[in-house]
């Protein structure tokens, strides 16, 4: 059965930078405006383009993201031909290896794209939020006879440094390609998002099966560019952003509480569709008080909210206070609990009059480089005992116990994490 | 569950909300169809095949019903069938009553293997357990088994009055009469063996019968074996306009929430992609239930907001009712109202 394109997800980074989001799922699986999964947003751009085919490849902690995908209902991908296919990695005769980069990855699933003989592979990953029509960008791909299209857009010149950076002239064909360059020529960044002529890609990928950790933008595409293949640049002006670290994370979901934000969730096309529980409906109780907020089904609100994300089945009860947070699945929040700045995984257990987010930033004592804002991050299923205060820019995981607080507090930049549950 | 379903849904009512959609397609607390509740009894209980009879804008509720998937069903054994009056060789016009639209599940009666049939109408507002239904039916060794409920009301005109004696047995059935007078009322819930239904409603189009509760079970209650179950939990039948607005309000209480929304059995129902419900910065919300993808930047209080509806900015919706997709314009005022789209039907 033949497709004119097929998509391929990768999904299958950790996104390190997320903290203990990711420690128990992979970041493509981590939850996002409320009722989203941060795939959602490439999986539903997929169907809204007409792409049918997708290969989701997974390979840290699939477990959530495969329940999540399942045979692909929720994005109308479940089909008798195509639909969406998740691809691990498997063991082979000889040479049985892990995903080691993103062309790889690609590379281990050639069989896979063989199956449907496309004209065109997109290659996707899974952990940016945006909206998208792949088929424009394929229009445009097949008018200009490129042979590459890299989906680039638009970054502050300042920034331009930490990109991969595509140089090209007035038709969008690229003259130079430069991996995170001291002195860039160009601000236009590569967004991770590629159509190649299926042809071309498999060579490529054949070519350079023997680089260690392959990976798209440090081999396949200078490679593609050294051959005088014809690549182009497809520019994206619109709404895009990489969730990639806490505070991306936590701005992305902020953003969507604009009164018109740039990311539109609720116009009638380009929906944005997700795998949901039969629940209940939401519940606002007299006395509470909602505003500036996203709040999904089967949430229960008695207290205060403000300026938050609210994810389903999330229980707030009275007097609680919650601001500029984002609440994820399951999560129960006792009666006068305040909390300020947080980001608290699914199924967690605030206690009564605990209070998250008090006190002056603090530099982490877990990990710099992760925790590095004013955010309290709350791992899922992890309960925090009734009173307690902490700080900001902190970490927390595990059942844990007023013992854990000495003197019923965790100061800013502090963590508890208990292991082995 | 050794029970197949039959959910009559065809029904329509004098009242307004019906004239675009079939009762059992009315929208409950937000979040449910009216037939949620019957078929979610059915499937929580273990009842595995259920048909669903439709007549009156059957539209609405096939829209609904697409995807049984939601049901649970969609199974290679089971399954919902969905039954609509077609015309052939021996029917050339719609049904004339229930009878006729039951005849029309003879064959899924025939050929399903299950020893017992429920039947229920689509468009009650209620959680039962069919397991022990059929407990007491086997207990008391009756030929039918009718769900009643105790009932405070004043007007049981739209119901059937059943007089019961010591050990349930039901003595006296008297159909939606504004003259009956009594404490129990039918829910409109029979269990009887399958093999006796197929009898009782051969024999019944055979005399060109066509009332299912007045022309097959009223005369077999004279016999002294049909028997009542009662009920205690919550029920409400939503075919008329001012019940059906109780029922939603109803939904506002904490201990009818708790009975349907932190129960054992979820009420399954089919779900529209649909963003969670945002609150503006002039949201001024309380007791209510919201549906997804709800936007509110004006004032609601004590009302029920199905998907999509939108109250803008300075509008104020009290004790009220929204429709899927409903909008509130900037300033107006809404009270003691049910809002279908188009309508605007005071209660």
């Amino acid at each position: 059965m033949k497709k004119r394109m097929i998509a391929m997800l990768l999904a299958g980074g950790q996104g390190s930078r997320l903290g203990c989001l990711t420690a128990k799922v992979a970041k493509p699986a981590v939850s996002f405006g409320g009722k989203y999964r941060i795939i959602d947003f490439p999986l539903s751009n997929c169907v809204n383009s007409g792409v049918d085919t997708v290969g989701v490849l997974t390979q840290y902690r699939p477990l959530r993201l495969n329940a999540h995908i399942g045979i692909g209902i929720s994005w109308d991908l479940d089909r008798k031909y195509g639909g969406v296919r998740v691809l691990p990695p498997y063991e082979k005769s000889a040479n049985s290896e892990w995903y080691t980069g993103t062309a790889n990855a690609i590379y281990q699933n050639i069989e896979f794209m063989d199956e449907f003989n496309p004209d065109y592979v997109l290659i996707l990953s899974g952990d940016h939020i945006y909206k998208m029509d792949y088929e424009e960008m394929l229009e445009n791909h097949v008018r200009r006879g490129a042979e590459v299209t890299i989906a680039s857009m638009p970054v502050p010149w300042e920034e331009a440094s930490r990109f991969g950076i595509v140089v090209a002239d007035s038709h969008g064909q690229i003259n130079a390609f430069e991996e995170k360059p001291k002195n860039p020529r160009s601000n236009l960044a590569s967004m991770g998002i590629y159509i190649f002529n299926y042809d071309l890609l498999k060579n490529a990928l054949i070519e350079l099966k023997d680089v260690p950790e392959c990976d798209f933008g440090k081999h396949v595409i200078p490679y593609c560019f050294d051959k005088g293949n014809k690549l182009f640049t497809y520019q994206f002006t619109d709404y895009w952003k990489d969730v990639g670290t806490l505070s991306s994370y936590w701005e992305a979901n902020m953003e969507l509480l604009e009164d018109s934000p740039e990311l539109d969730f609720y116009e009638k096309f380009n929906m944005i569709y997700t795998s949901v529980d039969v629940l209940r409906p939401q519940y606002i109780a007299e006395g509470s008080r909602v505003i500036n907020s996203m709040i999904a089904e089967g949430s229960a609100i008695y207290g205060t909210v403000e300026h938050s994300v609210i994810g389903p089945d999330v229980v707030i009860e009275e007097g609680a206070v919650v601001k500029d947070s984002v609440i994820m699945q399951g999560v129960r929040i006792k009666k006068g609990a305040v909390i300020e700045k947080a980001i608290i995984s699914e199924n967690s257990v605030i206690g009564e009059k605990a209070m998250l987010g008090v006190g002056k930033y603090a530099e982490s004592k877990l990990d710099k480089r992760v925790y590095c804002s004013e955010l309290v991050t709350v791992d899922e299923n992890t309960v925090i005992p009734a009173g307690v205060k902490i700080g900001r820019n902190t970490a927390i995981s595990g059942i844990t116990e007023t013992g854990d607080y000495p003197k019923g507090r965790l100061a800013s930049g502090g963590y508890v994490i208990k292991e082995g549950r | 569950m050794k029970t197949v379903g039959v959910i009559l849904a065809g029904g329509r009512s004098d009242s307004y909300l019906t004239k675009e959609r079939a009762a059992a397609a009315l929208p409950i607390a937000g979040y449910y169809s009216a037939i949620d509740f019957s078929l979610s009894s059915m499937v929580n209980s273990g009842i595995k095949k259920v048909a669903v009879v439709t007549q009156y804008s059957s539209r609405s509720l096939n829209e609904h019903l697409k995807s049984a998937s939601w049901w649970g069903f969609g199974r290679k054994h089971g399954g919902l069938f969905l039954i609509s009056p077609m015309v052939t060789a021996d029917r050339q016009e719609w049904y004339h009553g229930t009878i006729d639209a039951l005849s029309d599940t003879i064959d899924f009666l025939r050929e399903s293997h299950e020893p017992y049939a429920a039947i229920a109408s689509g468009d009650g507002v209620y959680t039962i357990d069919y397991e022990k239904i059929l407990e007491e039916h086997i207990k008391n060794d009756a030929e039918i088994t009718v769900v009643c409920k105790s009932h405070s009301g004043k007007n049981t005109g739209r119901f059937g009055v059943v007089k019961i004696d010591e050990e349930n047995r039901i003595e006296k059935f008297t159909e939606k009469s504004r003259f009956a007078l009594g404490e129990l009322i039918s829910c409109g819930i029979y269990l009887l063996r399958r093999r006796l239904l197929i009898e009782l409603l051969e024999k019944a189009v055979e005399q060109k019968k066509t009332d299912f509760v007045r022309e097959i079970l009223v005369p077999e209650v004279a016999k002294g074996r049909v028997f009542s179950y009662i009920h205690e939990g919550y029920w409400k039948n939503v075919s008329a306009d001012k019940s059906y607005y109780h029922c939603n309000m109803d939904f506002l209480k904490p201990e009818v929430q708790k009975e349907f929304f932190t129960g054992e059995d979820t009420v399954l129902t089919r779900i529209i992609d649909r963003p969670p419900a945002k609150y503006l910065s002039k949201a001024d919300v309380s007791n209510s239930l919201i549906g997804s993808g709800v936007v509110i930047n004006g004032s609601v209080s004590g009302s029920v907001l199905f998907g999509g509806a939108v109250v803008e900015e300075g509008a104020k919706v009290t004790d009220s009712i929204l429709f899927p997709n409903v909008v509130v314009k900037a300033g107006e005022k809404i009270k003691n109202k049910i809002v279908t789209g188009d309508e605007q039907i005071p209660v």
